[in-house]
């Protein structure tokens, strides 16, 4: 039982973990998406 | 039109030469106690200069008397609104000399991330970490959200958006009362671009 529950724990963690990685390459903290120069007057 | 600046100081030594390149500005002076001027530009604890009654332009968020008050950074954020047809949702300005926070803005690169505090519901100001500054202005708009940025040289931008709210002030000398630059709109932002400002627009993520 107790194995058990530390295999359930560490597929946990790594499911957790995976996700978070996965997040942070979707949203590095240096993006900032495509800004394009414009003339607010005339759009 | 003539203008006097209220004293010297490296920021207002930049304003003069911003407005010394404008067509519409004839003559550029620091006061004296003499000066013949139309507009004033001087600093919201000025004591009075020039002959009354003053038409004074300033970066300072308040005014007494005539004129027009916050050319700043956040008075061209907000008159990028008025030109939008839109009201501003939200305000992010990095800037040198801002605390660090814990809310995490991002700004266009080369700023980037940066971790500042909200100064009010539609305000977050940030540290900058560099001369460079920047600010992210989120407007609705009745087609839908749009954001401007501006990147630039902090003290650059300081100067062009103070002699913009000059150059503006044209049009309403004859009207005096008390202005901020979103009731000029599209001259104060007319004024900002022609002085070098570049202002962006984020293109719609795919």
């Amino acid at each position: 039982m107790k194995i058990r529950n530390i295999l359930i724990l560490t597929a946990l963690a790594g499911a957790i973990a995976s996700y978070l990685n996965k997040q942070k390459q979707l949203d590095p903290p240096s993006a900032d998406g495509i800004w394009k120069p414009v003339n607010p007057l005339s759009e | 039109m003539k203008v006097t600046l209220s004293r010297k100081t490296p920021l207002l030594q930049r304003v003069s030469r911003v407005l010394t390149a404008d067509p519409t500005i004839t003559t550029v002076s620091y006061w004296d106690g003499r000066n013949d001027t139309d507009v004033t530009v001087a600093y919201a604890d000025d004591e009075a200069v020039g002959p009354a009654p003053r038409f004074v332009v300033t970066a300072d968020e308040r005014l007494e008397g005539s004129g027009i008050a916050d050319c700043n950074p956040l008075g061209l954020a907000k008159a990028l609104s008025r030109v939008a047809g839109g009201h501003v949702k939200h305000i992010s300005w990095a800037k040198p000399g801002s605390s660090r926070g814990a809310e995490p803005v991002r700004f266009p690169s080369p700023v980037g991330l940066r971790y500042g505090s909200k100064v009010t519901d539609t305000l977050t100001m940030a540290p900058a970490g560099s001369a460079i500054a920047s600010f992210v202005v989120e407007i609705e708009t009745e087609g839908g959200p749009i954001q401007y940025a501006v990147v630039d040289d902090s003290e650059f931008l300081a100067a062009v958006c103070w002699a913009a709210g000059v150059i503006a002030s044209g049009p309403v000398l004859e009207s005096p009362r008390q202005l901020t630059p979103i009731d000029v709109a599209e001259t104060y932002v007319r004024a900002c671009q022609a002085a070098g400002i570049v202002i962006a627009r984020q293109e719609p993520s795919s």
